[in-house]
C-alpha cells in the first residue's frame, strides 16, 4: 500500500491478459475497485485471502501459481 | 498523483476534505488572531458568534466548491469502495487520532500549568481565556484531520 512494494509478488497482470479482461472488468467480477486492481498487479498492495482466491478463481489459476511470497527478507525468531 | 478520473471514490472525497479544510483552516487561523500568529485576537461574545457564523459560511462554499470541480471530472464505477480503501482510511484515522490525543494532552498540559502559576505565566501558547481554548481546539482539529487525509492521500500515492 502507498507506494511500497509488497513481499508477495504475483503474475495477475499476466493471467489477466491471458484471460482477455481488463482491469475494469476483472475488478467489477471479484467485488474491486480497478484502483486497487492497479496496485495489486503493481505489487504496491498484497490483497486479503478472500480477494485473492476470488482473483485466481476469476482468472482460473491456481493461488499458489498466482501469488508468489518469498521468504528470503522474511525472519522469525521462532 | 492518480489522475482526478481515475480516484476511487475514497480517494476522491480525501482529496476535496484536504484541500476544503486546508483552505478554511489558513481563512480561520487568520481571522482568529489578525495574521497567524499563536495568540487570538481579543473577541466580544457577539463578534465571536459572527466569526462562527462565517466560518460555517465559508466552509460550506469552499468545500461545495471543490467538490463541485471533483465532481465534473468524476467516473461512475461498479465498486465505490473495497478492501484497500477501508485499510487505508483505519491508517489515515489511526494517525490523526494520535495527533488528537498528542495534542489534547498538550492543550491540557498549557491549561493545568496555566491554573497553576496564574498570572505569571509567560508560556508561547495561553488556553484560559474562552478565546484561546476554541483557538487551540479548533486548530488542533484541523491540524488532526489535515494530517489524517494527509497520511490517507499518501498511501493512495503511487
Amino acid at each position: 500500500m502507498g507506494g511500497k512494494k509488497s513481499k508477495i509478488t504475483n503474475h495477475i497482470r499476466r493471467a489477466r491478459v491471458l484471460a482477455d479482461l481488463s482491469q475494469a472488468e476483472l475488478a467489477k467480477r471479484v467485488g474491486a475497485t480497478r484502483q486497487t486492481i492497479i496496485a495489486v498487479e503493481a505489487e504496491k498492495y498484497a490483497p486479503s485471502l478472500e480477494l485473492a482466491f476470488r482473483i485466481a478463481h476469476v482468472l482460473g489459476e491456481p493461488l499458489d501459481g498466482l501469488f508468489i511470497f518469498d521468504p528470503s527478507d522474511w525472519t522469525t525468531n521462532s | 498523483m492518480t489522475r482526478l478520473e481515475d480516484m476511487s471514490e475514497p480517494e476522491r472525497k480525501s482529496w476535496i476534505t484536504f484541500l476544503a479544510d486546508g483552505a478554511v483552516f489558513i481563512w480561520f487561523w487568520k481571522a482568529m488572531t489578525g495574521g497567524f500568529g499563536l495568540h487570538p485576537d481579543s473577541f466580544e461574545p457577539k463578534e465571536m458568534g459572527i466569526l462562527f457564523i462565517k466560518f460555517i459560511i465559508v466552509t460550506a462554499i469552499v468545500h461545495g466548491t471543490i467538490a463541485a470541480v471533483f465532481d465534473v471530472r468524476k467516473r461512475k464505477s461498479e465498486f465505490q469502495e473495497d478492501e484497500r480503501d477501508v485499510e487505508i482510511a483505519r491508517k489515515g484515522s489511526h494517525a490523526g487520532y494520535g495527533i488528537l490525543q498528542a495534542g489534547i494532552a498538550i492543550i491540557l498540559i498549557t491549561l493545568i500549568l496555566q491554573y497553576i502559576v496564574g498570572e505569571t505565566y509567560q508560556g508561547p501558547v495561553s488556553v484560559i481565556e474562552p478565546a484561546e481554548m476554541v483557538f487551540a481546539l479548533c486548530i488542533l482539529s484541523y491540524i488532526a484531520d489535515l494530517y489524517r487525509h494527509g497520511t490517507i492521500l499518501w498511501a493512495y500515492r503511487g
